[in-house]
């Protein structure tokens, strides 16, 4: 671990944003600069969502079912580490499933989604810091295409609207943890090494509530 | 100091029992008569409200896996506030039976897909973590012809179209479990034949003294 961690109020971060945010490499470099046990996550393999992506309603829960598992297992290695000595820096909050499952299912599996996600939000550790990565649609979908992920050729723009719609409302109503909202139009911290430092100095400070990043 | 401990804090846990047995054979009569008894909590299933059942009994491929969902979350609840219970607790029926036995019945006949089972087992497998086994599971064990007509005479409207082949399948299902319970906690197998109506006070009084011979729990004054 690197000295300065010692510097970083938040104890355990979690970025958070649409795909294509570029959470994954904001995650990154908090971790260089600051140290800590860095948390990315991982992408297994959906079993379900060829069908899904052939008859969305049909298969909409079982896909969802298996994205909640897959992230709890992943929450679950946490467990292992000495989180109260180490800071945690995650590419991902897995209150994010809820967010997709809300766009994904109908009423009647919704609720029975969110009586199980209940349980499960019980034992997973949560952090005291989310950034919230938020970026124009424009910008996503170009990212999206520059960093060509196999699985992710087929998004289009429509779903990358509605998704952002989704993230809006709910890290409008979010409260479970302290909370910056890094509005990105004009904010590039992959090439802008300024932007960057700005942007990290700024995490590192001591934040209560809800508050606004921008440049 | 090392991470989040995956069971409440609380280093005495209070005695906890569940019984088993397939659909009919007198599973919560005898929750009630135990509670009654020993003066503990007792948990029973929860049978009403459930949303998939009827979707389920229209088109059991298609609803099997949600209403399955449904249970093992339903029942994952109750374990968990079982955990926390001030008083020692009783419980109708187990999450292991709607794994090992429904669940599991449902994947043989084709009404889950393999993904489906798979998927559905490996949630359990991350429920197990968090719970904590009863201290003893009592299976009441019946013939599935008895366990037939104990279902017809109570009259269940739910239950009226149950026929005797699934209940026999069930029944296959538990005593196939019955051979590796005791891994998962200290297993007694009763023989609930006989013990009809008026007699179940008597069997009360059976399990309670088997429970004295193969448990080290505190019964209190019986």
């Amino acid at each position: 671990m690197n000295e300065r961690s010692t510097t970083l109020k938040a104890k355990y971060i979690a970025i958070e944003g649409v795909i294509g945010a570029g959470k994954t490499t904001l995650a990154r470099a908090i971790h260089r600069r600051f140290g800590g046990l860095l948390v990315l996550e991982q992408h297994e393999e959906n079993p379900f969502l060829p069908d899904f992506y052939r008859d969305r309603e049909r298969y909409a829960f079982q896909t969802q079912m298996f994205f909640l598992l897959s992230r709890w297992r992943q929450q679950q290695d946490l467990t292992q580490f000495d989180i109260f000595n180490e800071k945690i820096i995650a590419d991902y909050l897995f209150a994010k499933d809820r967010i997709f499952a809300a766009i994904n299912l109908n009423d009647k599996e919704l609720d029975l989604y969110e009586k199980l996600y209940e349980s499960i939000e019980k034992t997973v550790i949560k952090p005291d810091l989310v950034v919230y990565l938020q970026s124009p649609v424009q910008k996503l979908m170009y990212n999206i295409k520059l960093r060509a992920r196999n699985y992710e050729k087929d998004i289009t723009e429509e779903y990358i609207t509605e998704l952002a719609q989704a993230y809006n409302q709910f890290f409008y109503q979010y409260d479970s943890s302290n909370l910056i909202i890094v509005n990105c139009a004009n904010l590039d911290f992959v090439k802008n090494n300024e932007q960057l430092e700005k942007l990290l100095n700024f995490i590192e400070q001591e934040h209560q509530g809800k508050v606004f990043f921008q440049i | 100091m090392s991470g989040i401990s995956k069971m409440p804090n609380n280093e005495q846990f209070m005695p906890y029992l569940a019984l088993a047995g397939n659909i009919g054979v007198g599973k919560t009569t005898m929750t009630t008569l135990l509670a009654e008894r020993l003066n503990w909590t007792p948990w029973y299933e929860p049978v009403i409200n459930n949303p998939y059942l009827d979707d389920f009994y229209a088109d059991m491929h298609r609803w099997s896996f949600h209403l399955q969902i449904y249970f093992l979350s339903k029942r994952f609840e109750a374990q968990r506030k079982i955990l926390s219970n001030p008083k020692p607790s009783i419980q109708d029926r187990t999450i292991y039976e709607d794994v090992f036995i429904f669940a599991k019945t449902l994947h043989r006949k084709g009404f889950m897909t393999d993904r489906e089972f798979e998927n559905y087992s490996s949630l359990f497998s991350c429920m197990i973590d968090y719970l904590r086994p009863p201290d003893a599971i009592i299976y009441l064990r019946a013939p599935v012809e008895v366990v037939y007509q104990r279902i017809q005479k109570r009259g269940r409207e739910s239950e009226k179209s149950i026929s005797i082949d699934y209940l026999d399948e069930l029944h296959q299902a538990y005593e196939e479990w019955s051979k590796t319970a005791h891994l998962i906690s200290t297993f007694i197998p009763i023989d609930t034949v006989g013990y009809e109506d008026d007699k179940l006070p008597k069997l009360c009084e059976f399990i309670i003294q088997q429970l004295k011979t193969s448990t080290q729990l505190s019964l209190l004054d019986t």
